[in-house]
């Protein structure tokens, strides 16, 4: 006992002493640490607030930044890179205490460079805001994950964020030409894709901020379409959606995206949205072709025939910008619908190769309805990434643990059909321990060698991406704690 | 004390082992191997580079050897690692857009198996019968289409790779969207075989487009500025657009004028091409320039892969060419520098320029190596003045044991030294060859 009061107050301490150094370098205005100021960085998409972080720091630059993690470096204490905090794998949340950095004063677009079609962007900056910045110049940022509107970049490049429209425009990494980043020494370093040696922005992007923290990106734009169409095609079973999603890849038709919902999804987002989905079709097939006005009219035609031919009930065009927008945005909002169906929903991200799609659909229904759970699925179909979103009452243990095993049970499936367990959203602390079923241990430790490079003490983000080594029954309880309510 | 060395690679399973003359044809740079040996399984690849590391040998990955004239000249050869018998189409379901290769597959094989399926992989590889799959991705290379389709390393989706501990490491996967776990590709592609050896690799492919064009037209004096901009206000995209000088023995004949040719690439639906061959055909006449030869579908193909092959047209010894960071609007000052160039040191000097995105290819070939050597310290110093950052893609030796081949150091130079100890303690991969004689 006397023991572990020791430890406590030599804990309380350390913490005094880390506030104390943080407030002396960024001043008190740019550092939490009031319980009640911190309760907010114990969130994200997918945990729910259980472990506080022991300051959190709102640096206005870079060299602030670096300061700070100076300071987390010298106290010895886990470095947490926060963007809006909508991820969806518990990636942004602290796993045992530690300082959070949140980048909500570092939002600006610094620069946007017309003629080479770049911008240079800080991290906190809102996904959709770029755009909005960037529309007077005809240019636009592709990746555009369904939180666009409230994520932010340098999130975004933490988790390698996709996005509807990634299925012809690449995802984050593709559209990544630099980063500014932090170093585990406080170092600030520039590395760009042009640059000679090794591909550090290609490394960086997507490591979940376990290797160094990121403070401004530079961004690839591009051209805005000179015509945007989007379809609506509306089938009596799922297998025949995707059916014509094969026909439509292997007739050489690459659409700007390609996206699906089946009948529980439909009705959960026509109450919601009133975009104008059939609520009573098995399954809803929303396409979008950009580019020119010749090649959206052959390929309109084209998928038209495909889909009329594939036995779609019903197939429309949106005709107006509104059309268009109603139905973007209640197939971006598809997961915030789910507030109807029940308090919370565990949502999953596995792709499997595009001809699995069937077969992992059906191992999705399979695996729900032995566990007696209505699933909801909205995918990416055109990438083959799936999103079944298992709904449950968090306050109900025997229907935690069934999503819980569902969900695993899910991705061990779409495992087996040559898929992996994260298309978009991360391994994050969610699905760490399931990391070993896609990578031996030869192709972890090659990891976790790159990670020792950058990070020998494992401050960046400790408990992410990779597994405790603890056994799956650890893990479970943690899970009880998950279910953002959007 | 080799010898020992060498005995430990001769006992290992599924390993070609040749001395001597049979391993000279391996041939890095103006160097002859003396030791190769050509694994027949992933497991023997990786086997022996352990065996090699363990013993202090140099191991230099060997794919068709078109870019071995790649980086400063390594420390030491003391053996070649040939992919030739790691190859082939791991897997291919076309409907699913993806393939896995082998890495020592002959680009071309890769080109014909997807081509049977309607579908492409858009590397714009140079001299594909001999450059690899491996090889095109170690190197770093990227061609005239990348501002469309992106780089190699933005079309792989998967890796597998031998370390020097002897560990297969694989990272990615068969599918096209993928987050789990670090994207180690990305650091094996452009690290010249120094971080460890590509085995196998996964890209998404595409399909054809269903009208696939070249357009070449001759410049006329004082064009080559003007077409460079109307380029750039295309409504219809071109998927490569190349002003080219010289070169002449590279490229058709006839289709030349006083500033050189520029060479477009349209990729689309029919009605699509009808109006951007429309729309190219108004650019290139506001340019001043009169008249353009249109090529189609496989004839297009060949016409662009001659242009592909212009980055690694390597005159044996007296040439050198440098890969140059892009900027359109500076291209046409690239062009007279090269002018001025050529006629101070009395050098050819051909020239080539991604107008979508700058990047400038430039190459440097006198009479006879002693010439050259003469020549092109000045030429060096006039390229490094304008972009510090240019690359040497091929040169004779000295030079690249003299010249920063890789352009300006890195600000994260150290940290990338860091990376190198840790997946290659013992230094045997390629050693002394990369950024920063690592």
């Amino acid at each position: 006992m006397e023991k572990g009061s020791r430890e406590r107050s030599e804990t309380e301490r350390v913490g005094k002493d880390l506030i104390r150094d943080l407030v002396e370098a960024l001043g008190p205005e740019s550092v939490r640490h009031a319980p009640e100021d911190l309760r907010v960085y114990a969130y994200d998409g997918y945990r729910l607030g259980d472990v506080l972080p022991s300051a959190a720091v709102l640096p206005t630059d870079a060299k602030e930044a670096a300061r700070a993690v100076r300071i987390c470096r010298d106290h010895g204490v886990p470095i947490v890179a926060r963007g809006s905090g909508t991820g969806l794998c518990g990636a942004a949340v602290p796993e045992d205490g530690g300082v959070v950095f949140s980048f909500a004063r570092m939002n600006r677009v610094l620069e946007i460079d017309q003629r080479r079609r770049r911008a240079r962007v800080q991290p906190g900056l809102i996904n959709a805001r770029l755009s909005e910045a960037t529309k007077p110049n005809g240019l636009f940022y592709a990746p555009d994950p369904s939180s666009q509107k409230i994520s932010s970049i340098g999130g975004n490049v933490g988790t390698n964020a996709g996005g509807p429209h990634c299925l012809s425009y690449g995802v984050t990494t593709n559209n990544v030409l630099g980063l500014e980043f932090v170093t585990n020494d406080g170092e600030v370093l520039r590395c760009r894709q042009d640059d000679a040696g090794y591909d550090l922005t290609g490394i960086l992007v997507g490591s979940e901020g376990t290797l160094a923290m990121v403070t401004e990106i530079e961004v690839r734009l591009r051209h805005l379409p000179e015509e945007t169409r989007v379809f609506l095609a509306v089938y009596d079973s799922i297998e025949a959606a995707c059916e014509a999603v094969s026909e439509i890849i292997g007739h050489g038709l690459v659409p700007t995206a390609l996206e699906m919902m089946d009948r529980v999804m439909i009705r959960a987002v026509e109450e919601a949205f009133h975009a104008g989905y059939p609520q009573d079709a098995a399954a809803v097939l929303l396409v979008e072709v950009a580019g020119s006005r010749e090649g959206a009219d052959e390929a309109e035609h084209a998928i038209a025939r495909i889909a009329k031919g594939g036995g779609a009930l019903t197939w429309r065009t949106a005709r107006t910008q509104a059309e268009r927008d109603a139905l973007w945005a209640a197939r971006k909002g598809a997961a915030g619908a789910m507030g109807r169906l029940a308090p919370n929903y565990y949502i999953q991200d596995a792709t499997v190769p595009r001809t699995r799609l069937p077969d992992a659909l059906r191992a999705v229904e399979e695996v729900a309805a032995h566990y007696g759970i209505t699933v909801a699925n909205v995918f990416h179909a055109g990438d083959g990434n799936l999103h079944p979103l298992l709904p449950f009452d968090r306050r109900d243990p025997r229907q935690v643990e069934a999503v819980v095993r569902a969900g695993t049970e899910i991705l061990k499936r779409c495992i087996d059909l040559g898929g992996t367990i994260s298309g978009e959203h991360g391994i994050g602390y969610e699905k760490r321990e399931a990391l070993p079923l896609v990578f031996s241990t030869e192709d972890l430790a090659a990891m976790v060698r790159l990670r020792e490079t950058f990070d020998p003490r494992t401050l960046f983000n400790p408990g992410k991406i990779f597994p405790s080594g603890a056994s799956c029954a650890e893990v479970r309880p943690s899970l009880a704690r998950t279910g953002g309510t959007p | 004390m080799i010898a020992g060395a060498l005995e430990a690679l001769r006992v290992i399973p599924d390993l070609d082992f040749v001395e001597g003359s049979q391993a000279g044809v391996y041939r890095i740079g103006e160097q002859r191997a003396r030791v190769a040996v050509r694994p027949r399984t992933h497991e023997a690849a990786a086997a022996a580079l352990h065996a090699c590391a363990q013993s202090n040998l140099s191991v230099v990955p060997f794919g068709g050897g078109t870019g071995q004239s790649l980086g400063h000249p390594p420390h030491r050869i003391d053996v070649v690692l040939s992919l030739e018998h790691l190859r082939g189409i791991h897997a291919y379901d076309p409907r699913d857009l993806t393939i896995s290769v082998e890495a020592g597959t002959p680009v071309c094989e890769l080109d014909a198996a997807l081509a049977r399926s309607g579908q492409h992989l858009p590397l714009d590889a140079p001299l594909t019968p001999r450059a690899t799959i491996g090889g095109i991705l170690a190197s770093g290379h990227f061609g005239w289409r990348a501002s469309a389709y992106g780089r190699p390393r933005d079309l792989l989706i998967g890796m597998r790779v031998a370390l020097a501990d002897g560990t297969l490491a694989s990272s990615g996967g068969m599918v096209v969207k993928n987050v789990t776990g670090y994207d180690l590709g990305k650091l094996h592609a452009g690290a010249l075989g120094t971080l460890g050896v590509v085995l196998r690799a996964n890209f998404k492919v595409f399909p054809f487009a269903p009208v696939r064009r070249y357009v070449a037209a001759p410049l006329p004096e004082g064009t080559l500025a003007a077409i460079v901009a109307r380029l750039d206000t295309l409504v219809l995209r071109p998927t490569a657009a190349v002003v080219v000088r010289g070169w002449d023995d590279d490229l058709p004949r006839g289709e030349t004028g006083d500033a050189g040719r520029v060479a477009i690439v349209l990729e689309g639906a029919e009605g699509e091409i009808d109006r951007a061959t429309r729309e190219l055909r108004s650019a290139l006449g506001a340019a001043g320039i009169p008249s353009a030869t249109l090529r189609d579908g496989t004839q297009a193909d060949e016409a662009l892969a001659q242009l592909n092959d212009l980055w690694r047209a390597e005159i044996g010894g007296r040439s050198a060419a440098y890969r140059i960071r892009g900027d359109a609007e500076r291209i046409e000052a690239w062009a007279t520098m090269c002018t001025v160039i050529s006629e101070r040191e009395q050098v050819s000097v051909d020239f080539a320029a991604d107008a979508l995105d700058g990047t400038v290819l430039v190459r440097i070939a006198a009479p006879s190596g002693h010439a050259l050597r003469a020549a092109l310290p000045a030429c060096e110093e006039a390229i490094r003045a304008e972009d510090a950052g240019a690359r040497i893609l091929h040169a004779p030796e000295w030079a690249r044991r003299e010249f920063a081949v890789w352009g300006v150091e890195p600000g994260a130079l150290g940290r990338m030294r860091e990376i190198k100890r840790a997946y290659d303690p013992a230094g045997a991969l390629n050693p002394g060859r990369y950024v920063g004689k690592i």
